[in-house]
C-alpha cells in the first residue's frame, strides 16, 4: 500500500506548466551545454548539485586545461580579492551594526568531484589560480589540468558534483530570511578566446577573479536545469518551465530550459505572488509604428516585427499595487528595445520584486531580472520604471550582446544606461523629483538641506528647502551629469573594471559617463544615423563577444565618417569638455583719429574730427566674440551670434586651440552669443557659460529671490513655533 | 467660556492688534530677505550674463543647478548654514516680540503704536526668554523620545524587516507621535505666554506649570481654541497654492524681449500676493494668542 501511495505521489503532475516553446536557437554550435540538477536546503542555506557539461573548443588551438569561475568563494572569507577590495574602497559592505551573524556571513562553493564523463577523475588536478593579482588566498578561479589537450574544434564532456553555501545576501547573491537568490551559484566554465577574438594575438583563457567592481563573462549555450526546493516555495528562474513535479519528501522539482544564454539564475521564496501576463506585440505596437521605426532604423517591416513573450512577475505581498506599473515597464522595454535593436528573441521573461534589505536588487541574468520598489513610490518618480527598464535592457546589452564585463563593463552598463534613458524618454517623458514628507512622496525639488542643531532638535533630520507640490523634471538626456562631473578626473573611461580608482569611479565610468558620451555621439551623428549604428552593432554581435573596437568599427562603417577622434577624446581619456563664450562686445566705429595718408600727404585727425565724421555717417559697430576652450577635451563646435536687428550668424570652430575670435562690422550690435547652441556635448562641464549676453539680465535672479524670500518666510514662521 | 465665544472675542481683539501683526510680519520678511540675499547675488553673478536666464525664468532647470553646484562647490551648504542660524535668531526674535503683542490684549480698545509695542516687548523680554528656554527643553525631550528613543527601539527590527509596508507605518507612527508631542508642548507654551502677561507673572517656571495644568484640565477646549485659528493660518498656504497662476507668470516672464514695465510688474504682483499670505498667517498667529487670552481670562474668572 505504502509503495503504491509512494508511487502515486511521485507521479509527474503536470500542473499545466509545460512551457509553450516557440523558441528556435540562433546558435549552430553552442560552446557550453549544461545538464544540471540542483537542490536547495533552506534550513542549511545550502545547495547541492550535479551537472554534465559538454564544452566545445571552437578555436584552432589545442586547449590543455580548463578554467572555472567559483564566484561564491568571493564571500568565503576576508582574504578573498573581493573582500579585500571592498574593505579598501568602502569598509564593510554593510555597516558594523548591519553585519549579519558570523554563521550567516560567509558563502562558498566546493567542487566535490570533477571527472571526464565516464572517464578520468580530475578532482586532484584542480588548483586555484589568481590571474589578476598576487592574492594566493583568492579561490574564485580554478584551473583543471587535462591529461590530454582538447583538440581544435573538439569537445569534452565533464561530470561535476558541487556544494554551495549561500551567504546572507551580499552582492546580489544569497538569502534573507526565507528568500533565496541563487546567482553565480555553480562552478562555471570560463571563456576560451581564440586568436583574433576581441583583439587577441594568441588564444587563451579569459577567466578573471571576482572583484568588488566587476561582473561576469561566459559563453553562450544550453541550460537544461532541474531545481528542487520545498514545495511551498515559489521558484522562478532563467528559461522556460518544461515541467513541475511534486516529490514525496515535501519538495518539488522544476525543469527549466533555455538555449542561447550564458548564465542561469534562480530564486525561491514561499511568499512570492506569481503574476503572469503576455506581451501581445500586435496589441502593443501598431502597423504604423512598425513602418515608422523600420524607416528610422533602416530595416524592412518584417525585420522590425516583434514576438509575443510570456512575462512572469514574482511580486512581494504589499507591492500588489505596483504590479501594473511593473508590467507596463517591462512591456515598454520589450516594445522599444525591440523596435530599436531587434526583437527580444526568447519565449519568457521573469522578474523578481526583491524584499527590502535583501541586497539582491537590481541585477540582470538571461530572461531573469531582479528589481525593487518602495511601498509608495511617486507617480512620476520612475520608481520602479527606471530600474525595471534598465535591468530588462540588459537582456540586450550583456544578454544578447555578450561583452566581457570584467574588462569592458562600460559596453553593457553604459550602453544600457544610454538605451534605458532613450526608452524612458520615449515611453514616459521626464521624471519628477520627490521628497518624502512623513514617508509620503511629494513632488518637489530641494535646493538645499537646512541642518538642525542637536539642541533642541536632538538629531531630527535636516529640512529640505525648495519648491513643493510641483514637478521639477529630470531630463533623461543629461541624467547622471553631476555624478559624472564629480568623478570625471578619476579615471579614463576605458579601463578594466577592477582597476578604477574607486567604486564611485567604476560607477561613473561604466554607467553615467558612457550614457552621456553616447548621447554626445548621437548629437554629432544625428538621431537616425545613431539608431542605425546601434542596430547594426547589436545585430552583428548578438550571441557573440564584442569589444570596443568592434563598436567603433560599426560607428565608422554605418555613419560613413571617421569618428576615431571622438573615441580618442571621450573614451580613451579623462578629459572634460568645457567651452565658453568669454566676451561679447560691440564698439561704435568712430571716424579717423590720428595720422593718416590723405592724397599722399600726412594729415592729423583730432577727436573732434573723428566725432564729426562719425555723426555724419551711418552708425557701424565692430562686434567681437571671444570663444574659449576651458576643458581639455577637443571637439568641433558651432557658435551662434545674435544681433539686435534680429540677424543671426552661425560659425564653426574646430575647437582645437584654447580660444578663437569672431569679428563683425555691422550696423547692428551683437547682443548675445552661444557656443554649442544645440548642446551636442551632453558631457559639458557647464552649460551656463556656453552663452553670454552683452547686457546683464537680472530677471531670473529676481524671480528666484522673490520665491526664496517666500520659502524662507514660511520656514522662519515655522521656526517661530519653537519660540 | 465656550470655544465659540473665545474665538469670537479673540478675532475681534486681533482686528485691533494690527501693530503687532505688522511688526511680526516685517521682522520675518527682513530676516528672510537677508538670508536669501546671498543666493540672489550668486545667481545673478553666475547667470546674469547667460541665456540660461531665460530657461530659469520659465521654470527650474536641473542642468543649471548642476552647473551652479559644480562651479561653486560648498555654496549650498554655506547658504544652508546661514539659513539655519537666521532660523535660530528667528526663534529668539519671536519670543521677544510676543510680549509686545500680548501686552496689547490687556487694553485692546486702546491704540498700540510701535513705541508702545517695543516698550511692552522690552518689559517682558527677559521673562519670555526664560520661558523660551523651558519650551526648548520640552521640545528637546519630545525629539529625544522619538528620534533617539522610539527609533532606536525599532531600528533593529526595521533593519531586518523584509516588507516595507509595516516599516512605513511604524515610521509614520513615530512621526505622528513626534508631531503630537511638539503640538502639545506648543499648546502649553502658548498658554504659558498668555499667563505670563495676563497675570504679570514674574516666574517663567510658574507660568509654564500653571499653563500645563490649565491645558490638561481643559484639554479639549484649550486645544480647539489653539487649533482653529492656527489651522486657518495654515490653510492660507493651500489657498496660495491653488490660486497662484504659475503657468501665466512663467510664460510672461520667460519671453525673450525684456519689457521695462511688464516683467517688474509681474514680479511685484507675485511678491505682493505672497506677502498678503504671510501677513494673513501672522494675523491668524495673533488671533490664536488673542483667542487663548480670551479663553484664559474667561475660564479663570
Amino acid at each position: 500500500m505504502k509503495t503504491i501511495l509512494g508511487l502515486l505521489s511521485a507521479l509527474v503532475l503536470s500542473v499545466g506548466v509545460a512551457g509553450a516553446q516557440t523558441y528556435k536557437s540562433h546558435i549552430d554550435h553552442p560552446i557550453v551545454r549544461y545538464k544540471m540538477q540542483a537542490r536547495l536546503d533552506p534550513a542549511a542555506k545550502r545547495l547541492t548539485g550535479h551537472y554534465t557539461l559538454t564544452w566545445w573548443n571552437h578555436t584552432d588551438d589545442a586547449v590543455p586545461d580548463l578554467y572555472f569561475h567559483l564566484y561564491l568563494n568571493a564571500f568565503k572569507n576576508s582574504d578573498s580579492t573581493f573582500s579585500r577590495e571592498i574593505a579598501l574602497s568602502s569598509g564593510h559592505r554593510r555597516s558594523e551594526e548591519e553585519q549579519p551573524p558570523e554563521k550567516d556571513r560567509w558563502g562558498w562553493v566546493d567542487v566535490d568531484k570533477l571527472q571526464i564523463a565516464g572517464g578520468v577523475d580530475l578532482t586532484s588536478n584542480m588548483t586555484f589560480v589568481h590571474p589578476d593579482d598576487d592574492n594566493d588566498r583568492d579561490q574564485t578561479v580554478m584551473r583543471v589540468a587535462l591529461p590530454q589537450p582538447i583538440p581544435p574544434h573538439g569537445t569534452i564532456e565533464l561530470s561535476v558534483d558541487f556544494t554551495g553555501q549561500l551567504p546572507r545576501a551580499v552582492a546580489r547573491n544569497g538569502f534573507e530570511g526565507d528568500y533565496f537568490l541563487m546567482a553565480q551559484w555553480f562552478p562555471k566554465i570560463g571563456v576560451y578566446e581564440g586568436a583574433g577574438e576581441r583583439g587577441r594575438k594568441t588564444g587563451g583563457w579569459n577567466c578573471h577573479q571576482y572583484h568588488a567592481n566587476t561582473e561576469f563573462y561566459a559563453d553562450y549555450g544550453v541550460y537544461d536545469v532541474e531545481l528542487t526546493a520545498p514545495s511551498n516555495y515559489v521558484v522562478g528562474s532563467t528559461g522556460v518551465r518544461l515541467s513541475e513535479q511534486r516529490n514525496s519528501d515535501g519538495t518539488a522539482t522544476y525543469h527549466q530550459y533555455q538555449e542561447d544564454v550564458h548564465d542561469f539564475a534562480w530564486t525561491a521564496c514561499p511568499r512570492f505572488v506569481k503574476v503572469t501576463r503576455t506581451f501581445d506585440w500586435q496589441k502593443e505596437v501598431s502597423p504604423a509604428e512598425i513602418q515608422k521605426w523600420a524607416n528610422f532604423v533602416n530595416v524592412t517591416p518584417e525585420q522590425e516585427a516583434l514576438r509575443d513573450v510570456s512575462v512572469t512577475l514574482l511580486v512581494r505581498p504589499g507591492h500588489a499595487n505596483i504590479t501594473d506599473r511593473y508590467f507596463r515597464a517591462i512591456f515598454n522595454g520589450l516594445k522599444y528595445f525591440g523596435l530599436w535593436y531587434g526583437q527580444y528573441p526568447y519565449d519568457t521573461m521573469t522578474f523578481v520584486d526583491v524584499p527590502r534589505n535583501s541586497e539582491t536588487c537590481c541585477m540582470e541574468y538571461p530572461t531573469f531580472i531582479t528589481v525593487a520598489t518602495g511601498f509608495w513610490p511617486g507617480d512620476h518618480s520612475f520608481n520602479p520604471e527606471g530600474v525595471t527598464v534598465h535591468e530588462f535592457g540588459h537582456q540586450f546589452w550583456y544578454g544578447l550582446v555578450g561583452n566581457n564585463e570584467f574588462e569592458e563593463a562600460f559596453l553593457d552598463e553604459g550602453f544600457n544606461t544610454y538605451s534605458t534613458s532613450k526608452v524612458l524618454e520615449t515611453a514616459y517623458g521626464a521624471s519628477c523629483s520627490y521628497e518624502r514628507v512623513l514617508g509620503m512622496p511629494v513632488a518637489s525639488f530641494a535646493w538645499l538641506n537646512v541642518p538642525l542643531p542637536a539642541f533642541p532638535f536632538a538629531h531630527a533630520p535636516s529640512i529640505p528647502v525648495g519648491s513643493y507640490f510641483s514637478c521639477v523634471q529630470n531630463p533623461e538626456r543629461t541624467i547622471d551629469r553631476e555624478g559624472y562631473l564629480w568623478n570625471a578626473k578619476d579615471d579614463d573611461l576605458v579601463r578594466y573594471g577592477w582597476e578604477y580608482l574607486s567604486g564611485a569611479s567604476y560607477g561613473t565610468n561604466s554607467y553615467g559617463r558612457v550614457g552621456l558620451t553616447l548621447r554626445t555621439l548621437e548629437s554629432y551623428l544625428g538621431a537616425e544615423t545613431m539608431a542605425r549604428v546601434m542596430r547594426v552593432y547589436h545585430q552583428r554581435w548578438r550571441y557573440r563577444h564584442p569589444c570596443l573596437a568592434d563598436f567603433i568599427a560599426a560607428v565608422n562603417e554605418v555613419s560613413g565618417r571617421d569618428m576615431n577622434w571622438f573615441f580618442q577624446q571621450f573614451f580613451y581619456s579623462s578629459n572634460v569638455a568645457d567651452y565658453t563664450i568669454d566676451q561679447v562686445r560691440s564698439d561704435l566705429v568712430e571716424g579717423k583719429l590720428g595720422v593718416y595718408e590723405v592724397n599722399g600727404k600726412k594729415q592729423t585727425f583730432t577727436e573732434k574730427d573723428a566725432s564729426k565724421e562719425a555723426k555724419g555717417a551711418a552708425k557701424q559697430y565692430r562686434s567681437t566674440i571671444t570663444v574659449r576652450r576651458l576643458g581639455e577635451a577637443l571637439a568641433p563646435v558651432d557658435v551662434v551670434v545674435h544681433f539686435d536687428n534680429g540677424e543671426t550668424v552661425r560659425e564653426h570652430w574646430d575647437g582645437q586651440y584654447r580660444w578663437t575670435r569672431f569679428t563683425y562690422l555691422k550696423s547692428a550690435k551683437a547682443v548675445s552669443a552661444e557656443v554649442d547652441p544645440e548642446c551636442k556635448l551632453a558631457l559639458e562641464a557647464n552649460f551656463t557659460n556656453n552663452s553670454r549676453t552683452a547686457e546683464e539680465d537680472n530677471r531670473a535672479a529676481a524671480q528666484w529671490y522673490v520665491r526664496w524670500i517666500f520659502w524662507l518666510e514660511n520656514l522662519f514662521f515655522a521656526a517661530g513655533f519653537f519660540s | 467660556m465656550s470655544i465659540g465665544s473665545a474665538l469670537k472675542q479673540g478675532f475681534s481683539v486681533a482686528r485691533r492688534a494690527s501693530t503687532g501683526v505688522w511688526i511680526l510680519f516685517l521682522a520675518n520678511l527682513a530676516l528672510a530677505a537677508l538670508a536669501a540675499l546671498p543666493i540672489y547675488r550668486d545667481i545673478l553673478s553666475f547667470t546674469g550674463h547667460s541665456l540660461m536666464t531665460r530657461q530659469l525664468l520659465r521654470g527650474f532647470s536641473t542642468d543649471w543647478f548642476t552647473d551652479f553646484s559644480m562651479a561653486k562647490p560648498g555654496a549650498w551648504e554655506g547658504y544652508a548654514f546661514t539659513i539655519a542660524n537666521v532660523g535660530l535668531l528667528s526663534i529668539l526674535l519671536n519670543s521677544l516680540l510676543a510680549g509686545g503683542v500680548l501686552a496689547h490684549f490687556r487694553t485692546p480698545e486702546l491704540t498700540q503704536g510701535p513705541l508702545d509695542f517695543f516698550r511692552d516687548a522690552g518689559r517682558y523680554a527677559w521673562r519670555m526668554i526664560r520661558l523660551m528656554i523651558i519650551g526648548l527643553i520640552g521640545y528637546w525631550l519630545v525629539f529625544l523620545a522619538t528620534t533617539q528613543g522610539l527609533e532606536r527601539l525599532t531600528r533593529h527590527w526595521m533593519s531586518e524587516a523584509l516588507d516595507d509596508r509595516p516599516v512605513f507605518w511604524v515610521n509614520l507612527g513615530i512621526s505622528a507621535v513626534m508631531l503630537l508631542g511638539l503640538l502639545f508642548v506648543n499648546l502649553v507654551m502658548d498658554y504659558a505666554r498668555v499667563t505670563l502677561v495676563w497675570k504679570d507673572e514674574t516666574s517663567a517656571i510658574a507660568a509654564f506649570f500653571s499653563s500645563l495644568g490649565f491645558s490638561i484640565g481643559r484639554f479639549g477646549k484649550a486645544l480647539a481654541v489653539y487649533a482653529v485659528p492656527s489651522l486657518l493660518g495654515l490653510a492660507l498656504l493651500g489657498v496660495y497654492r491653488l490660486v497662484t497662476p504659475w503657468g501665466h507668470i512663467q510664460s510672461a516672464l520667460g519671453s525673450p524681449a525684456w519689457s521695462h514695465m511688464r516683467e517688474p510688474l509681474i514680479l511685484a504682483l507675485l511678491f505682493f500676493g505672497q506677502q498678503i499670505i504671510m501677513w494673513g498667517r501672522y494675523w491668524f498667529r495673533v488671533a490664536t494668542w488673542a483667542s487663548e487670552w480670551s479663553y484664559c481670562a474667561g475660564a479663570r474668572r
